[in-house]
């Protein structure tokens, strides 16, 4: 965060290249999309260069059609260019969900700007981002860095780490624990980026894009799925490059606790669902030969391990502890191993739990800083370092469960036919 | 800002995964009680579990001072020891008589006992059967006053519990049952019904009740799952529930079916000891004595 991506880039010719900025929502309340475009507003790129899509859907109803319009109104002339695409509802052979959604804001700016323009789609970087993402002043000048340092950047996602810190202040300690659990499984991706699919507010060329015909219509998971897209399209020359940079997001909440508990639920078992790519990417490793056998055996033994561990690994360390004393038998439970066996274990928890305490000090560095007369605000800071020790329950409910949930359903055949839309509660007043 | 590089990615990966083989196997020899001993060889190890209901005790190991329990933490897990050799456990409580068992540890087995700790001094108290309570009731007339009194007995509950623990003509397993029989008086059916007294397993001890003749026994007893009965004067236990692990003082070099407790006179009642079904009460004409099952050396009989 200490570099001043001006200066960095200042060594480059930049001034070619566009940002086509897509910002899907739903039934989001005006203030919400309004913050989100005021960030992008307030980014130092030129914004002459910014190409804003604001993807409504028309299902949401008029109010959502409205608010679009009126945003246009009110920001186009700060934008190269502004445009309202509204999704049609009830389109054969689409989801109800943000992939159909993005891919026809793409296709309406092509059509309708990029095309009349002959903008050049090599010189567009386009961001898929969520309503509540909010991007810091630099964001885009670090992204075009990495474009156009990258090796070949019509063959390259762009993935910055999502912050879910927009109201983490207002979210319950559960909902801020399952947050910041994504934030850093995105930084721990960010370190070993040859096993880096896109995400959330992840950026593409539009050339690449537009050649495998922009995002998949049928699928819950498109911000992975575009990854495998485009992978399978370049012949296995693809790959994603951490831009280690944030963009802020949303932390679930909702009114009740209850409702929290149950939207993040959902929201983890729609990223969950995001093991569907496995048997897309399988079949297409066997049909496309083309791709080295070793990187297909590769990424076939990640994915395989990933969505394994995901799902199993909190479980695991949760029993193996007591479970061989509970199946071991009579002839186990007079065993030395099975006296030591509890204490082993929890001395390895607790050894693992240094870890535990270097992920409060980095959650606390992201967290934003209340003020000063903030009401109760010692005892925030203490419930934020505390809530850490309900990691062992939510990496279980909140990953195990929703992770054999969806990996169940899917073998089961019993496919998720429509994008939940994680409900967002923010206080915008402030 | 760049992600680490692979080569520095591969030397912590090399690193970590020198520290997970070198460490693992040690940890696990050492869960498996694996030590080296004053001749540097590699020894497998046992250990001793102690399970004790009484705090604040102290615990020797061949007289040597081992630990203090608390209140809280009750029960004493030692290990480490050199396996197929007995050792002599003392747990001490000032005002209580002094616990010993001579146990033997074998090599990745932990040897478990159950600690009995009986005070010095018993303080008798006696229980009544019931109270009198009495009450006067003074009516006040005016020029005249009468005074009535009125008594009403209350039974003790603590009393009947125990009466029930401890009535003498009723076996643990005797069931009630009427019986009818018929005569003809100048040709009329005449029924008389009477009740008997019969002995009725619980399904689950049934086989065992049958293989080991348990209706044939006297005195015969049983709490969660330890049988009790008398036979030729001699009080013997067996594990009662078949499908499940015999308790651990029935195995020492190997698992006994049964454990014998030869008594010199003849035992007038027994009795299971509250809360435990290790421990009997024998009533006898000499005194009332406290016998653990366990008879593993030294057990606790004592008398009062």
């Amino acid at each position: 965060m200490q570099v001043d991506w001006r200066e960095m880039i200042g060594t480059l010719k930049y001034g070619h290249i566009y940002h086509l900025v897509i910002l899907p929502f739903y039934k989001e309340p005006e203030e919400m999309v309004e913050a989100a475009i005021q960030s992008i507003a307030a980014s130092t790129y030129d914004k002459s260069h910014i190409i804003l899509a604001l993807a409504a859907e028309e299902r949401a109803g008029k109010k959502a059609v409205s608010i679009a319009h009126r945003m246009k109104e009110k920001y186009e002339s700060q934008f190269g260019h502004i445009t309202v695409a509204v999704h049609p509802e009830h389109v054969v052979g689409e989801i109800k969900g943000k992939g159909p959604n993005i891919t026809f804001a793409a296709e309406e700016v092509k059509k309708n700007y990029i095309n009349p323009e002959h903008i050049p789609y090599e010189d567009i970087i386009v961001s898929a981002f969520d309503i509540d993402t909010v991007i810091l002043p630099q964001y885009f000048l670090c992204l075009t860095w990495y474009f156009l340092t990258c090796e070949n950047p019509h063959k390259t996602s762009f993935q910055p780490v999502p912050l879910y810190n927009n109201n983490i202040w207002e979210a319950t300690a559960v909902s801020r624990v399952a947050a910041f659990s994504s934030t850093f499984w995105q930084m721990i991706q960010q370190e070993r980026a040859e096993k880096l699919t896109t995400f959330s507010s992840h950026a593409i060329s539009f050339k690449a894009l537009n050649e495998v015909g922009f995002w998949q219509k049928n699928m819950i998971s498109d911000d992975s799925r575009i990854f495998w897209n485009l992978y399978l399209a370049n012949n296995g020359n693809y790959s994603t490059i951490a831009i280690s940079y944030p963009v802020s997001m949303d932390a679930t909440t909702a009114p009740t606790m209850w409702t929290t508990l149950r939207n993040i639920y959902r929201q983890q078992f729609r990223w969950l669902w995001g093991v569907e790519n496995v048997p897309y990417m399988l079949f297409g490793f066997i049909k496309n030969k083309a791709i080295p056998l070793k990187k297909r055996l590769y990424h076939t033994m990640v994915q395989l391990e990933g969505w394994w561990s995901l799902a199993t690994h909190p479980l695991l360390i949760l029993l193996l502890g007591w479970l061989p004393l509970v199946l071991g038998g009579d002839a186990f439970r007079d065993t030395v191993l099975s006296y030591n066996l509890p204490y082993i274990t929890r001395n390895l928890m607790l050894a693992a739990m240094l870890g535990l305490v270097l992920a409060v000090a980095v959650a606390f560095s992201f967290m934003p800083q209340l003020p000063l007369d903030s009401p109760k605000r010692k005892r925030k800071y203490f419930f934020a370092g505390v809530q850490w020790l309900l990691v062992p329950f939510t990496i279980v409910i909140f990953g195990a469960i929703p992770g054999i949930h969806a990996q169940t359903r899917l073998a089961l055949g019993k496919y998720v036919g429509e994008f939940w839309v994680t409900p967002k509660h923010r206080d915008l007043k402030k | 800002m760049k992600p680490l590089s692979r080569k520095i990615r591969s030397r912590v990966l090399w690193a970590l995964l020198f520290v997970f083989l070198t460490c693992t196997p040690i940890l696990i020899g050492y869960s498996k009680g694996y030590r080296l001993d004053d001749a540097l060889e590699l020894i497998q190890t046992g250990g001793i579990y102690l399970h004790s209901d009484i705090a604040n005790t102290t615990v020797f190991l061949d007289d040597d001072f081992l630990e203090n329990n608390g209140a809280f933490l009750k029960n004493t897990f030692v290990q480490d020891l050199l396996p197929n050799r007995y050792y002599a456990v003392r747990v001490e409580r000032e005002g209580y008589q002094s616990w010993v068992k001579v146990l033997l540890v074998k090599p990745n087995l932990v040897t478990e006992a159950r600690v009995l700790m009986l005070p010095n001094e018993f303080i008798w108290r006696q229980i009544r059967a019931s109270t009198t309570l009495t009450f006067k009731e003074t009516d006040v007339v005016p020029a005249e006053e009468s005074t009535t009194t009125t008594t009403q007995e209350v039974v003790n509950p603590e009393y009947t519990e125990l009466e029930e623990y401890f009535t003498d003509d009723k076996e643990q397993f005797e069931v009630e049952v009427a019986t009818s029989t018929y005569e003809y008086i100048r040709g009329v059916r005449r029924a008389t019904t009477s009740t008997i007294f019969e002995i009725e397993f619980p399904q689950w001890l049934a086989e065992f009740a049958s293989t080991s003749r348990l209706s044939e026994k006297e005195m015969v007893r049983e709490r969660e799952g330890m049988v009790t009965w008398i036979e030729n004067g001699d009080i013997y236990a067996a594990w009662g529930r078949i499908n499940d692990p015999v308790p651990y003082f029935f195995c020492m070099e190997s698992c006994a079916d049964r454990l014998s407790i030869n008594w010199q006179e003849p035992i007038l009642r027994y009795e299971f000891y509250p809360n435990r079904n290790d421990l009997l009460l024998v009533l006898s004409e000499r005194g009332l004595y406290v016998v653990e099952l366990d008879n593993r050396y030294l057990r606790m009989m004592e008398r009062w």
